[in-house]
């Protein structure tokens, strides 16, 4: 295993725990899946409204792609969801129907009354702390390809096509479909054999292109920090992440093929994001309305490449120069998290006699088949001022 | 000494031994993790007490300009706390400094990053607050 653990290796684990600071926890995914289905079973018990409706509500966006990304300021994800409805959208000229029949049926209940707020196009539910949930009505299309929604549009005067469940499955597609020559294999057995060990968490080795877009979003937010209102939005990231990805197996080559096919599309002309299940639906549709978003959108492509260029040239100067480089773009929270759960990993394998160093000084947990070579660290404590 | 310098030589052959009559130094290079930098270590054992740990090279950072934790000085290494009779010379050195010098390196490198040591271990003043990772916090 430490003979091919190597930099790029190590790399990638550091990517992967960044990401995995970034995204919702497992209790408030369940919390979340938990709030959903109970807000699509008192939908579809409306008999006034909705009788005989059939009514889904489902995850669409960063929580059905296993993109999620907190805000930078605080830990509340926006969840967003689809509301499906088994209605006929051509009876309701004005979807602003459907929002007001979802927002009455939400207001006679005593608990989701006080957290109801009505956005522009879809109805939010804050629940404290953790997260709020908007709901986006669909009235699904007939005759149509499979999973084609009619959803209101932004401006709200009428409606526009769109396919969430068939986005979602488009995104894991390509995600699962990465070639072998960078062997993840090895951070997969590292994580099977934390997992053995009581008390700590094994980082979770996701697809190379999902941790891509993790981190394209968190640059994003970081980047845009001053001028949120400037940056791209996340579905046009997370399509052209998946359009330009070219199946590499680690998150840094997946980064930088996308960076690189974004700047050579763009060299040839102005680029238009479709949702790739949808052509009707153009995702990139404020470029333009207005054309300067655009321009921001190219100036932080190029700067996210330039910056990449820095972090693989500091691999050769060491763990420290690309660690405050990747603290510099993603925030410090992420790293200092990440690392910290590394090293509770690296002590729970110390206190069990596990831990150890190879020839070279390489500090990891003994691995069977290299015993040998593998020098166990003996019981210390550092003492000093 | 000369057994304590054949077995450490043995088993990391990049390390050098230099002999006089009262000491022994060693030097050679270790890389705690992959992507880190290549040390330089120096380690003096004379006929009495622990030996001595320097990094030579590349030079020591700090996180904000704060004391590098467990440190004698900002000199040499502190790898074990004495009166736990965690180190006796009758222990080897390949066995025990060697590998304590590459978890300090690990550490030290985390805690430029962070301001943060999280491999635990005991203050000089205040040895009460044994593994405490909060005491080095920021």
């Amino acid at each position: 295993m430490y003979q091919t653990y190597s930099r790029d290796h190590q790399l990638d684990e550091l990517f992967q725990s960044i990401c995995e600071e970034l995204q919702i926890s497992k209790s408030q995914y369940d919390q979340a899946e938990t709030s959903y289905n109970a807000v699509a079973k008192w939908l579809s018990e409306d008999e006034k409204r909705f009788p005989e409706v059939d009514i889904d509500i489902y995850p669409q966006g960063s929580l059905k792609t296993g993109t999620t990304v907190h805000p930078i300021f605080n830990q509340e994800f926006d969840l967003d969801f689809v509301c499906e409805i088994n209605l006929n959208w051509e009876m309701y000229e004005d979807p602003i129907e459907i929002l007001d029949l979802i927002e009455e049926r939400l207001l006679e209940h005593e608990v989701y009354a006080p957290m109801v707020e009505r956005k522009n196009r879809c109805i939010r539910l804050n629940y404290k702390r953790n997260f709020h949930m908007d709901i986006l009505p669909a009235c699904p299309v007939k005759n149509a390809s499979q999973g084609c929604v009619k959803v209101p549009d932004r401006k709200l005067v009428d409606w526009k096509d769109s396919n969430p469940k068939g986005y979602a499955s488009w995104f894991e597609e390509t995600a699962k479909d990465y070639d072998v020559s960078f062997n993840n294999q090895i951070l997969l057995e590292k994580s099977a054999e934390i997992e053995k060990m009581p008390g700590v968490e094994p980082i979770q080795i996701k697809p190379p292109l999902k941790r891509a877009v993790q981190l394209m979003k968190r640059y994003r937010d970081i980047y845009f920090e001053k001028s949120p209102k400037k940056a791209p939005i996340s579905i046009v990231l997370t399509t052209l992440a998946g359009e330009f990805y070219g199946n590499q197996s680690s998150v840094n080559d997946a980064i930088e093929g996308i960076l690189d096919g974004i700047l050579n599309a763009a060299q040839k002309g102005k680029i238009t994001v479709y949702n790739p299940q949808n052509k009707l639906e153009i995702l990139s549709e404020r470029w333009d309305e207005k054309p300067e978003l655009y321009d921001s959108f190219l100036l932080f492509i190029r700067d996210f490449r330039v910056k990449w260029t820095e972090i693989n040239d500091a691999k050769e100067k060491g763990f420290i120069e690309v660690a405050i480089l990747l603290k510099e773009m993603f925030g410090e929270e992420p790293i200092s998290k990440g690392l910290n759960k590394q090293a509770k990993v690296n002590e729970a394998f110390r206190k069990s006699g596990k831990l150890g160093i190879t020839a070279a000084g390489l500090v990891g947990f003994a691995p069977t088949a290299a015993a040998e070579e593998f020098t166990s660290v003996k019981r210390n404590t550092f003492y000093g001022e | 000494m000369s057994e304590q310098s054949y077995s450490l030589v043995n088993r990391f052959p990049q390390f050098q031994a230099t002999l006089s009559e009262h000491k022994v130094t060693w030097v050679g290079i270790l890389q705690p993790q992959p992507l880190s930098a290549i040390y330089k270590i120096r380690i003096e054992y004379e006929l009495q007490g622990p030996p001595s740990v320097w990094i030579e090279d590349p030079p020591l950072k700090s996180y904000k300009d704060k004391p590098i934790p467990h440190m004698y000085s900002q000199e040499t290494l502190c790898l074990f706390y004495p009166k736990a009779k965690e180190w006796k010379r009758s222990m080897w050195i390949y066995k025990t400094t060697i590998p304590w010098i590459s978890l300090w390196l690990n550490y030290y490198e985390i805690w430029v990053v962070t301001g943060e040591w999280l491999g635990g271990g005991i203050d000089h003043g205040n040895p009460v607050i044994e593994e405490s990772s909060e005491y080095y916090k920021n």
